[in-house]
């Protein structure tokens, strides 16, 4: 294992970018490769994790905060991001939603990373490669997906959120089977309670061809379809607050309503922990491919509460370690 | 002044072109920070890249990025970088002597690592970077939005 550290005081690589080209340097590792960043800088760059040597002995490429390196972000306006607080991750552009695309089939772990303005392309060639973990990603509408996946990369406990009105078709943060399976679990999609969404396609999965899709434990709130009809996805366990999913789920929970759930699903204050009493808490299935704790760390309970964040053990309310809101703390170690 | 920092290391070419579109190529400006930025210590001391100053700002240079304006490979896949610069012409108009140890790996501990390699810091003016600069070897594709 190999860790180098990435940010803008004397690290070992001051941007995400020269951490690549080390490892592209240094060919095929045959044990992790670990990149951690320290909240120096805002890491404002469209990173493509393309053309990596796969590692060899089970070894992957990792991108995560390092230890006690916040992930942080202001409560009142989560679209401004403060580079004082956290490591995160936006387009330089902002325009173009690409800062982060993988495309080799090379096992790759993002996580407790903020992606904003933009979004996560994670594409194998069929072999298990990408998870994505407890990740916070943000997307203005009507920008290219949110978050698409090819071929057996897996979304787990991460918050996805649009955060501009719709409009048109644009494909929202579809999970995209096309040459093998592509998975969301514990997820929670979500556009604001106060933001509108466009004419089309403005579901989370869409499952261009093959087969595999597996959406499970995920959350789909103030969106206009879950997925389109024609496309079946394996799904359970899942949440919805429109009066049906596409295809008949006998598990899942549908006409959730975004207030008894979420804390405080508006643009102007915006906060998706659960809610105490909420119908999504114990509504879910323990399920040995998801990780142990949720997007803030907190072990899950069994069963556990749909979507990325747990809900509040025995009806109480959420420790006040999480009253700062979903956008402001991801205050925990590096690993669980 | 901005700090180029370039990849001055070879690697063979890939078969597939949709890999090779992402990969660096020597004399590929892999970022390029502002006055004085520190570039990191592996940086200074890996014989994989060249430390270049430059005359104005870092958001002058936002071409030799694939910031702006991505371009799109068949794969909906940005390249990863647009610019390539001559780094052998570079570095014999600037008289900085090339990096003996450029393709150089080291084992430590049991995992690969660059091998170290001081690299000094030079400036160049705008006619060097100019002279070294190649042009996009593709067309600037339209931005696709889905």
């Amino acid at each position: 294992m190999t860790t180098k550290t990435i940010g803008t005081a004397s690290r070992d690589y001051a941007t995400i970018t020269l951490w690549l080209a080390y490892l592209q340097g240094i060919g095929a590792p045959s044990a992790d490769e670990i990149g951690e960043l320290y909240n120096d800088s805002e890491f404002a760059e469209e990173v493509v994790f393309s053309s990596l040597p796969t590692p060899t002995g089970g070894a992957k490429y990792i991108l995560r905060p390092a230890t006690g390196q916040a992930m942080m972000d202001s409560t009142a306006n989560p679209a401004t991001y403060d580079q004082t607080k956290g490591v995160a991750w936006k387009d330089a552009s902002g325009y173009f939603p690409v800062p982060c695309s993988q495309t080799s089939a090379v096992p790759f772990l993002f996580e407790r990373l903020q992606i904003k303005s933009g979004r996560v392309t994670v594409d194998g060639a069929g072999a298990a490669n990408t998870d994505v973990h407890r990740c916070l990603l943000q997307c203005p509408s009507p920008l290219p997906s949110n978050a698409s996946t090819n071929a057996d990369a897996v979304f787990r406990n991460c918050i996805f959120v649009w955060t501009t009105d719709g409009s048109g078709n644009p494909n929202q943060g579809h999970i995209a089977s096309v040459f093998d399976s592509a998975q969301a679990y514990a997820c929670t999609f979500a556009r604001y309670s106060d933001k509108t969404a466009g004419t089309g396609n403005n579901g989370v999965v869409k499952q261009y061809s093959g087969t595999g899709t597996n959406i499970k434990n995920s959350i789909f709130a103030n969106l206009s379809a879950c997925w389109p009809a024609a496309f079946t996805p394996t799904h359970s366990y899942n949440a919805t607050d429109l009066s049906a999913f596409p295809q008949a789920e006998a598990t899942g929970l549908t006409s959730i309503v975004l207030t008894d759930t979420f804390e405080s699903p508006s643009s102007s204050s915006p906060d998706f922990r659960v809610k105490s009493g909420a119908s999504v808490i114990g509504a879910g299935v323990a399920d040995a491919t998801n990780y142990p704790v949720d997007f803030y760390g907190t072990t899950r309970a069994n069963p556990p509460t749909i979507g990325a964040i747990e809900g509040p053990a025995g009806g109480g309310s959420q420790p006040i370690i999480k009253r700062f809101g979903v956008f402001q703390a991801i205050n925990r170690a590096a690993s669980f | 002044m901005a700090r180029f920092i370039i990849f001055d290391r070879e690697t063979p070419p890939h078969p597939d072109p949709v890999e090779e579109a992402g990969r660096f190529l020597r004399g590929m400006v892999v970022s390029v920070l502002e006055d004085g930025a520190h570039p990191g210590t592996d940086v200074l001391k890996s014989g994989w890249f060249r430390i270049i100053d430059v005359p104005g700002k870092a958001i002058d240079y936002r071409e030799f990025t694939a910031a702006a304006p991505a371009t799109m490979n068949d794969k909906d896949i940005p390249r990863c970088r647009q610019r390539v610069l001559d780094v052998v012409a570079l570095e014999r108009t600037l008289g900085v002597a090339p990096l003996v140890a450029m393709s150089a790996v080291e084992i430590k501990d049991g995992a690969k690592v660059a091998a170290k390699q001081d690299v000094p810091i030079v400036v160049a003016t705008e006619e060097h970077i100019h002279a070294a600069k190649s042009e996009p070897d593709y067309p600037q594709d339209p931005m696709i939005l889905s």
